[in-house]
């Protein structure tokens, strides 16, 4: 009996070990995404424990060599909409029409960067712009943090929410001129741009 | 090229993931003749950089790393042998010496380990959120700067100050440290989750700015509009300082009596360190 018991520690330990080189280098990334998209530290915390469990429960099935980090992800991704998403309400649909026309009137006179940073970011803080990015419907706001925040590439956002990288470039580029025009018009009605 | 995929480029364009050079050049053209598309592609990078600068990355807090691990972990080698190979083999007057050696080897390398793994957590990352103390000393600090939080009192007197947080409704005893060549400006006392907090300011001969937030320690327990991450709140508690730079900024904490106090400034690090660390 002795010897199957050593044979299963032994093959458990193994695959822990695995784990613990491929995996768990990650888990910074996927807290981060999970804060993010969760725009809350428990549940935050939840779902990167969901994800490490059943990654784990799954390891022996990952395929060794490739992307650990986008395995990671797709987890965390299938998990967070089939439990956490239920819980939180989506941010409302945005009919892009609507915001291309937005946006179209909120376009700033000057396209100077410098002339922006003075008007926009010296004045709206850290929370203002996490908001921004959290009012975002949920496949805009993915691209952006994959993009921006976690520095993905193209191609891995594109394997990770299971899309063209054609259509990566797309949602990207809606995605900042969605959160453009939020983050314009909220310093506008603060009155931190000058007419 | 349609407009829509001209558009598309550009953001890949920021991304650098445009391979092609010829397109490049071929985009940069268009840019310098078309002004609209020029606009484009500053808004959008710009949009890019703020989100970069402004987006901290966190780190997973110590304690969810160490459940994850904890649940996933295999337990230890359930076979009973190699206790008993060391019972026995310290019963042996032979080994008796050098068996007592080798287990105080033994603990100071399991005491050095766990020293180390209990090391400091970033602590800052752990901070986020509105209600928190840290992020809200931040972001006060920057009001302060660009003018959209004005003292409510200007006074240099310290006494003046401390009785202004009484009759408004600060309940805690308050510290109004004396710092060599900064005056106080003034301060402000702010209301959330039904409790008021006081806040003042000090300035120096360049103009700098020294702003110090500080709240009771149970308002941090009890309080859901004001918190503070645990692995701050027992770093403080031991009497530790902890300085943080963010941008131009020095963050520092640090616990002064019952009080937990935030001190937010754009002067030296050292400087910060230096007047509020040895208090």
């Amino acid at each position: 009996m002795f010897p199957v018991i050593l044979a299963v520690f032994e093959s458990q330990n193994k695959l822990y070990k695995e784990f613990e080189q491929e995996a768990l280098p990650h888990m910074d990334a996927l807290y981060n995404f999970a804060l993010r998209m969760t725009g809350d530290g428990d549940d935050a915390n939840d779902l990167v424990q969901d994800t490490f469990l059943k990654a784990f429960r799954f390891f022996d099935k990952f395929e060794k060599g490739t992307n650990c980090k986008a395995w990671l992800f797709r987890i965390m991704k299938n998990t967070f909409i089939n439990s956490y998403r239920k819980k939180t309400k989506e941010p409302d649909k945005v009919d892009y029409e609507d915001v291309e026309k937005f946006y179209e009137t909120v376009k700033p006179s000057s396209t100077d960067s410098a002339h922006l940073e003075k008007e926009i970011y010296d004045n709206l803080l850290d929370d203002e712009i996490t908001s921004a990015i959290a009012s975002l419907p949920d496949d805009f706001k993915t691209v952006i943090i994959l993009s921006d925040i976690e520095g993905f590439t193209y191609d891995e956002i594109a394997d990770f929410v299971d899309c063209p990288v054609g259509t990566v470039r797309s949602r990207l580029h809606r995605a900042r001129k969605m959160l453009f025009a939020k983050l314009y018009k909220y310093a506008n009605e603060k009155g931190y741009v000058k007419p | 090229m349609d407009n829509n995929e001209l558009k598309y480029q550009l953001t890949a364009l920021i991304d650098g993931e445009l391979g092609d050079e010829l397109k490049k050049i071929e985009i940069k053209k268009l840019m310098e003749v078309n002004t609209d598309l020029q606009r484009e592609y500053e808004i959008l990078r710009f949009t890019k950089s703020l989100v970069q600068k402004n987006c901290t990355f966190h780190s997973t807090p110590e304690k969810l790393k160490q459940r994850i691990v904890k649940k996933i972990k295999p337990a230890e080698n359930p076979l009973p042998q190699p206790l008993e190979f060391l019972k026995n083999i310290f019963s042996q007057p032979a080994f008796a010496i050098s068996g007592a050696l080798a287990l105080i080897i033994v603990t100071v390398i399991i005491v050095f380990n766990q020293s180390s793994e209990n090391k400091i957590p970033d602590l800052a990352a752990e901070q986020y959120g509105s209600e928190n103390m840290f992020v809200q000393a931040s972001n006060n600090f920057k009001n302060i700067l660009t003018g959209k939080l004005k003292p409510q009192i200007v006074t240099d007197d310290a006494n003046n100050i401390q009785k202004f947080f009484e009759a408004n409704g600060v309940k805690y005893s308050t510290q109004i440290p004396k710092c060599e060549q900064w005056k106080i400006l003034g301060a402000v006392v702010s209301e959330a989750g039904g409790e008021k907090f006081a806040h003042h300011v000090y300035t120096n001969s360049e103009g700098k700015l020294v702003y110090l937030f500080q709240v009771d320690e149970s308002c941090l327990n009890k309080n859901e509009a004001i918190k503070l991450s645990e692995h701050m709140m027992k770093y403080l508690d031991e009497g530790n300082c902890y300085l943080s730079t963010k941008g131009n900024f020095t963050i520092l904490m640090k616990k002064m009596d019952n009080n937990i106090c935030a001190v937010v400034s754009n002067a030296s690090k050292t400087e910060i360190e230096n007047l509020f660390c040895s208090l």
